[in-house]
């Protein structure tokens, strides 16, 4: 699937590499909460992530129902960037690397 | 080419008082900018300070450009709302850090389903709380307006 780049604002460029990185994908998530109206949430997903209208709502009502979903995964400094960008749009959103179990 | 200005007519006296509300909560600078605390447990503690320093800043300028949109003489005086079309997004982001403050510093006596499906008993709130719950449904359905405008092809 072809993405939107993400957006990132990070001043932080140089970023140490002090500690190897897991080669594993990390995940990026998005929880629920009961303020944000679900047709922003959809188009918040459609906008950053590059959604269909149909996918953005799946992720969506999954959010909705089962109190989390999994939007993005992948190498974790585009799951940081992505992340960023949402919380930057008031989502609920954070990284998980996938050996987290969650 | 010029791209066309979008303009709300609203009933001033209606949502003029909630404008006025929202307005003090709006021009918070800082980490009084952020409408949530970003998780950022699995961000390199090195990078936090940053990296919330950003969130609060874009959070800033959003509602700063939400108060340039209501905090005007036409505004006052015709309950008209001027915008460029590019005050679009900052506009729907600024209208979810603002409900989110509100619902976490006006409305914390109110349960999350009441909230989420919008069951609210008024005659149970008390001033304050009436207009905090009435200044986020007009948000909310400000929020609905400009989602329409920007993806009409979306459907609720």
């Amino acid at each position: 699937m072809s993405v939107a780049a993400p957006k990132t604002k990070r001043k932080s460029a140089t970023r140490k590499k002090t500690v190897p990185q897991p080669t594993s994908p990390w995940m990026v998530v998005v929880l629920n909460d009961p303020v944000n109206l679900m047709s922003y949430v959809v188009l918040v997903f459609k906008k950053v992530l590059g959604f269909t209208e149909a996918k953005a709502r799946k992720h969506m009502l999954e959010v909705h129902k089962k109190g989390r979903s999994v939007v993005w995964t992948g190498e974790r400094e585009r799951a940081e960037a992505y992340a960023q960008t949402l919380q930057s749009w008031q989502l609920s959103a954070q990284i998980e690397h996938s050996s987290d179990g969650k | 080419m010029e791209s066309k200005r979008l303009e709300l007519k609203l009933p001033v006296a209606v949502v003029g008082p909630l404008i006025e509300f929202l307005l003090p909560l709006a021009r918070e600078t800082g980490d009084a900018a952020l409408g949530f605390e970003p998780n950022l447990d699995a961000i390199e503690e090195d990078f936090r300070a940053d990296w919330r320093a950003d969130i609060a800043g874009q959070s800033q300028d959003d509602q700063t450009r939400f108060s340039a949109i209501f905090d005007t003489d036409e505004f006052r005086k015709d309950g008209v709302a001027e915008f460029a079309p590019e005050d679009c997004e900052p506009l729907l982001r600024a209208a979810s850090a603002l409900r989110l403050k509100l619902r976490a510093r006006k409305l914390g006596a109110l349960a999350d389903s009441a909230l989420e499906e919008g069951e609210i008993d008024f005659a149970r709130l008390n001033k304050e709380e009436r207009l905090a719950i009435s200044t986020y449904m007009f948000l909310a359905s400000l929020q609905e307006i400009v989602i329409r405008h920007l993806d009409p092809s979306g459907d609720e």
